[in-house]
């Protein structure tokens, strides 16, 4: 692009501010060049940028002829009319951390769910692998209820045991009374430790399981789009 | 450029650099003086200039040169009563944080 080349498409891209301020920043970039000097044409539109750029300048600057132009952000201190490299690199901004597109987890998991339902009715070989791995993968799962129920169930035990006990003190058999409520306690101390250990599981390892798995299948199944540039 | 010139500053820049010219001086020019010290983009002075002009704080007058007319811009009373007022509150601002940089200051 030349200097005429530069001009005119200023001037076209300016059509839509006021006559006199059109030809006001005509006269100055057309004295621009002129004071420059032929030899530094080509720097002189290399600094400018584009003539879309100095009439956005220009135009802003009409739109909002109040003070306050630039403001600070989140990335730093942003001056709507100038928006060139020298100013805040606004790549940094862009390059910010973006998490990972999480959805389609919750899908997975529900086709999962879905699957277990439907298993037994898929009749054939197929249908018993695909139950068989099904279970296989819900194996964390089902471990962390069981121990969830066994956890109860010693509680239930523990109590009901303390309880006769206790009983049997106050009535005939005090040795017997004492057995109870030491089964009763060992029950309820192995109990306390299965809570931790279920509450250790569903919050930690489960979720941790459930997070490997969804993201094995999901790259199983973004294997073919991605076209393996995992590998 | 690892700080960034908001409209007041560069306003407060070129009213400077104008400020230094007794009979005026012109677009290019300007441009170029402030460049020298700060590295902003050409396309940014000329809507200072204006919006500096239709403020009264730079007055213009053309003036032929090489067979055409160039247009000076020279600082008017009111420029110089803001370039003052920008001096004293740069003086302020700069000290200030120069002072917190160099550790003068305690927090």
């Amino acid at each position: 692009m030349n200097r005429a080349q530069f001009m005119e498409q200023l001037k076209k891209l300016l059509s839509d501010i006021s006559e006199e301020e059109r030809q006001e920043a005509l006269d100055y970039y057309e004295s621009y060049f002129d004071d420059a000097g032929e030899d530094q044409e080509a720097e002189v539109i290399r600094e400018l940028g584009s003539p879309g750029k100095v009439a956005a300048i220009i135009k802003e600057d009409l739109k909002n002829s109040s003070q306050n132009y630039g403001e600070f952000t989140e990335s730093g201190y942003q001056d709507e009319r100038v928006d060139d490299e020298r100013q805040m690199p606004q790549s940094r901004a862009e390059k910010g951390y973006h998490a990972e597109r999480r959805g389609g987890k919750a899908g997975v998991i529900l086709v999962l769910i879905l699957l277990v339902f439907i298993s037994p009715l898929i009749k054939g070989v197929a249908g018993g692998i695909i139950g068989f791995i099904v279970a296989l993968i819900l194996l964390p799962l089902i471990l962390v209820l069981g121990a969830g129920a066994v956890v109860i169930a010693l509680f239930v035990i523990a109590v009901i045991a303390i309880g006769a006990g206790i009983g049997a003190c106050v009535t005939a058999a005090p040795a017997f009374g004492a057995l109870g409520i030491g089964i009763g306690l060992i029950l309820l101390s192995l109990g306390l430790v299965g809570l931790v250990f279920f509450v250790w599981a569903s919050s930690r390892a489960l979720p941790a399981i459930l997070r490997r798995f969804t993201d094995f299948c999901g790259n199983i199944l973004n294997r073919g789009k991605k076209g393996g540039d995992r590998a | 450029m690892v700080f960034n010139t908001g409209a007041a500053l560069l306003d407060a820049i070129v009213l400077a650099v104008v400020s230094k010219e007794k009979d005026g001086t012109y677009g290019y020019k300007i441009t170029q003086d402030v460049r020298s010290v700060l590295d902003v983009s050409e396309s940014t002075l000329y809507p200072v200039l204006r919006r500096l002009q239709k403020d009264e704080c730079l007055e213009t007058y053309d003036q032929a040169y090489a067979g055409r007319n160039r247009r000076y811009y020279k600082i008017t009373e009111k420029g110089m009563a803001q370039l003052n007022l920008y001096r004293v509150e740069w003086k302020a601002y700069s000290t200030k944080i120069s002072k917190l940089f160099e550790g003068g200051i305690e927090l």
